[in-house]
């Protein structure tokens, strides 16, 4: 019994931290998929949901095909802000936003997506949407993390990551951080292929 | 013998000459004079107009469907801004109350992104918030809206400060103006800057007393007086005075003149600030701008402008009421006021407003640290003189919950605890957690005293306050620390140098044994936490702090145990960093600042960065809320709704000298400090003294509860507390606990279902 015992347990040890590792790598390491997968839509800033929302025994390492398994996309996910269920006025202060960003005005549409974030301090698409002004007016370092903020906010909703990786991505080029970008291009190329149809 | 009558006649031309020399060199001498006066009230009149201290503001107060701004605190809110409570709406400034509704008529205001119309809006709400905003004249649902902000104070000279709210010709009320020539100057838009009567009995009353007297001056006299002259009354002054007034005239029109009074002279004095104008006197006594001014009001003004101190409304006001009601009088002679107006005029009491200082200056403890925000960027002189319009983040809800806790429970510490009345400081700072925000700032319990702030200057040492950042260090180990890692609760002496042997204890001065890592934190153990600290070794720890955001501790261990001299506004800032899961946004007390016309300036705009990792981050948050359930700070439990989740610690120094306790909710940072001016010890530990006034203080603020929901990286597991091993169903009493993923514990609890059945029975499955 005892010569079985030992190996038994390392080999157990190495599958549990294996699975471990591949379910939930910070994102930062973990250029494999997997880690963003949505089970419930909660909106933003609002209820709370439960942490279980990773998909265990995920591949990592380089991109690889997502087994055929994978349970459906929860169809309820918001796809932009304004089905998300956040706040009229904030709906209305992002709106003003991008209209003062094309009229050329990117201080001013800073100005309402603050005030946005005001009364809905947690609003990961207006956290996003900060990120893409910033990138618009060259502020890589905060447009990164803003991105990641909204990263970190958005419970895992691939359609608010797809966006917030390219964010990064591009904020990582302003900053001559090439291989940076590459990895946050992927990443979000990973998570493209998870909600592609 | 006679002279000749040619050197009679020579001696009279000599004479004739020598005065014709003398004249025209007093001519010269006068000329240069005049010319002289002429180039100074120019110069003062056109460059210099008024010297316009920067103007501060509080933040606006947003208005939307579905804010938590219960109905009443809305009430509450327009009657600090000045809001007149009526029964029918008028002008803006005004609104009526029902049950269940609001309707108030706004003021219109120039912000940042541009101008708010005066709107007339129906507000529907309840006592936990508002439910529904419309336009009362078009019926049409408003999304969002916000009130006129406060006006908070303003950055004028330390020394004979002048300040003073510009007020323009066009925007002043009708009755102010002609009601101030009725009583001052009948005859202002006439004459040529003086009165010849007036200087006449003037001087005839002068010269039978032997003595210069004050009175019989223009409106335009008084003005240059007010510019340019002391109060010294001699012949040689009213002459200059005289000639200045004329040659003001020449200059400039009636309405430049007038308009100059409005807003240079002198209404009063407060502290070493002189209130100049109708604008800031409008403030001043009555909190609301002078469109809003009722008849009664205006004449108050109008009859203090006769001499400030000695009609001071505040100090004198059965004299003051007698001016008034002179000036009334005068006014309804004199057909500016019907005879019912008149009257009913008369029968208001002064009517000032509440507060001691009127609407500015009620925060001094704040607009300090907006100065210093300003001070390096803007020189002294563009923030005293150039009426820059300063928009902050302060918010007067916040700023009144907190002052209202120091100011009642200090004095209720002192009577419970038995320790001497008047003995006990203490400070505060309230900041948002996700934008660092700086709400609110009381710096003593006298809250309206503008000198020393220690919630910006008095740094003292933060106790246990530290400890977070030694295990947020720790748990940015993952590999070598998880949120249950037993630590030894057992002595330990550190050598500090070749003499300095240092062995702490813990406050109870009991030893507890291991401990898993979050409840040595929730219960403040010293011992486990000194081990940690040693084991990370001190740079680990300075780096953590730096990553909050503070960036001045010594390299020594005993910053473990607080060591560590901090302000409470420095612990903000680290506990801000913690409260956004590790994005650190420097503490900001400014958003906007605009010219005085309105023009934007500046906008400080959201800093955020990422310093600290956000799983790390969490896991601290999570033990700083086992603070609260189960650790040094429980009793807050007694005060707050136990369904809204915070995190927090208490901090106590040697002797109990200090008293600490900072926190955080999901949408506010707070911090409460506790303890006496002469560093004597208080008796007060962390939870006795500042942690029930934090408490009262998030009750107050109808706080958001903080988020459970754990970012990407981290990963709940059930944990047998007694093995701190992982447990499942059968374990009694397991708890779940969170861990950076990929560093989950497991190796199974002995409660568990058996740890080598389950592998050996999977593993049959592959190999059979």
């Amino acid at each position: 019994m005892m010569f079985l015992t030992m190996p038994v347990r390392i080999a157990s040890l190495l599958l549990v931290s294996a699975l471990a590792a591949c379910a939930a790598l910070p994102p930062q390491n973990a250029p494999g998929t997997g880690v963003v997968l949505p089970t419930v839509g909660v909106p933003d800033g609002g209820g709370v949901s439960p942490g279980g929302a990773i998909l265990p025994g995920q591949p990592t390492g380089e991109p690889t095909p997502l087994p055929d398994t994978r349970p459906p996309l929860n169809p309820n996910l918001p796809k932009s802000i304004e089905t998300s269920g956040a706040a009229a006025p904030v709906i209305s202060l992002v709106k003003a936003a991008r209209a003062s960003l094309k009229a050329g005005r990117p201080d001013e549409a800073g100005a309402s997506l603050e005030r946005a974030l005001r009364i809905e301090p947690r609003n990961a698409w207006v956290w996003q949407a900060l990120s893409a002004l910033h990138i618009v007016t060259q502020q890589g370092e905060q447009a990164e993390s803003e991105a990641k903020k909204s990263i970190s906010l958005g419970r895992r909703n691939p359609y608010l990551e797809i966006e917030n990786w390219r964010l990064v991505s591009e904020a990582r080029k302003l900053r001559g951080d090439k291989a940076g970008a590459e990895e946050a291009e992927r990443k979000r190329e990973d998570l493209q292929r998870l909600i592609a149809p | 013998m006679a002279l000749p009558p040619l050197d009679r006649r020579s001696l009279l031309r000599y004479g004739l000459i020598g005065l014709a020399l003398l004249a025209s060199v007093f001519l010269v001498w006068a000329a240069v004079q005049v010319a002289l006066l002429d180039k100074e009230i120019r110069n003062r009149f056109s460059s210099v107009r008024w010297t316009l201290p920067a103007q501060v503001f509080a933040a606006p107060q947003e208005l939307y469907p579905g804010i938590n701004l219960p109905l009443d605190e809305l009430q509450h809110e327009l009657l600090r801004l000045g809001y007149r409570q009526v029964a029918a709406l008028e002008g803006p400034g005004s609104f009526v109350a029902r049950a269940g509704t609001l309707d108030i008529a706004t003021r219109a205001f120039g912000f940042w992104d541009g101008q708010q119309k005066a709107t007339r809006m129906l507000v529907r709400g309840s006592s936990t918030g508002i439910e529904s905003i419309s336009d009362l004249s078009t019926g049409k649902a408003l999304d969002l809206t916000r009130l006129d902000p406060m006006l908070i104070g303003s950055i004028y000279p330390s020394r004979g400060g002048e300040d003073r709210v510009l007020i323009q010709l066009a925007d002043a009320p009708e009755l102010l103006v002609k009601g101030l020539q009725a009583v001052e100057d009948r005859n202002f838009y006439n004459h040529a800057g003086i009165s010849i009567r007036g200087i006449a009995r003037a001087m005839f009353e002068n010269l039978s007393n032997g003595k210069v007297r004050q009175g019989a001056s223009t409106i335009t006299q008084q003005l240059v007086k007010n510019f340019f002259l002391s109060s010294e009354r001699t012949f040689k002054r009213k002459i200059k005075e005289i000639l200045m007034a004329v040659l003001l005239e020449t200059h400039y029109s009636k309405d430049e003149i007038m308009e100059a009074y409005l807003n240079e002279i002198y209404m009063g004095q407060d502290g070493s600030r002189a209130v100049h104008g109708f604008g800031l006197a409008s403030s001043f006594y009555f909190n609301k701008p002078p469109v809003e001014l009722k008849t009664h009001e205006l004449a108050l003004l109008v009859g203090i402008v006769k001499g400030p101190s000695q009609f001071d409304p505040r100090r004198r006001p059965e004299k003051v009421r007698e001016r008034r009601d002179l000036v009334l009088r005068i006014w309804a002679e004199s057909g500016l006021i019907r005879p019912e107006e008149f009257e009913s005029a008369k029968a208001q009491p002064l009517g000032l407003s509440g507060t001691g200082r009127g609407g500015v200056e009620r925060y001094p403890a704040f607009v300090q640290l907006v100065t210093r925000q300003l001070k390096d960027q803007y020189p002294d002189e563009a923030l005293t003189t150039e009426g820059l319009r300063i928009f902050t983040t302060l918010s007067p809800r916040v700023q009144e919950a907190l002052e209202q806790r120091l100011v009642d429970d200090l004095p209720a510490l002192e009577k419970t605890r038995k320790l001497p009345s008047g003995t006990l400081e203490g400070a505060g700072v309230v900041t948002s957690a996700e934008g660092g925000e700086v709400q609110a700032i009381v710096g003593g319990r006298d809250t309206r005293f503008a000198g020393f702030n220690r919630a910006l200057d008095s740094k003292r040492q933060i106790g246990s306050l530290a400890k977070p950042f030694v295990y947020l260090a720790a748990l940015m180990e993952p590999d070598r620390y998880n949120i249950s890692t037993p630590l030894a609760d057992e002595p330990i002496t550190v050598k500090l140098s070749k003499n300095n042997i240092w062995s702490p204890s813990n406050y109870d001065k009991k030893l507890h044994g291991n401990v898993p890592l979050y409840v040595a934190l929730a219960q403040s153990y010293n011992l486990p936490t000194v081990r940690l600290g040693m084991d990370l070794g001190v740079k680990k720890v300075q780096q953590a702090f730096a990553g909050a955001g503070f960036f001045q501790t010594p390299e020594l261990p005993s910053i473990f145990l607080g060591a560590v001299d901090m302000a409470p506004l420095d612990v903000a800032q680290v506990y801000n960093t913690l409260a956004a899961s590790g994005y650190q946004t420097p503490l900001s007390a400014i958003r906007e600042v605009l010219t005085k016309e309105g023009r934007p300036l500046k906008r400080y705009a959201f800093k955020v960065k990422q310093t600290l990792p956000e799983g790390p981050v969490f896991l601290t948050t999570w033990a700083l809320r086992k603070v609260v359930e189960l650790g040094t700070a429980r009793s807050a439990y007694n005060i707050i709704d136990p369904a809204i989740k915070v995190a927090g610690k208490t901090g106590t120094t040697d002797d109990l000298r200090d008293s600490w306790f900072a926190g955080y909710s999901a949408d506010h940072v707070a911090v409460i400090w506790v303890g006496r001016d002469d560093y004597k010890p208080t008796g007060l530990s962390g939870a006795t003294g500042a942690l029930p006034i934090w408490a009262r203080l998030i009750r107050d603020l109808n706080v958001k509860s903080l988020d459970a929901t754990p970012p990407a990286e981290v990963e709940e597991m059930l944990i047998d507390p007694a093995s701190g091993l992982v447990a499942d169903d059968s374990c009694a009493g397991a708890v779940s606990l969170p861990f950076i993923a990929g560093y989950m514990p497991t190796q199974k609890a002995p409660c568990a279902a058996g740890f080598l059945e389950q592998p050996s029975q999977w593993l049959k499955e592959i190999f059979q």
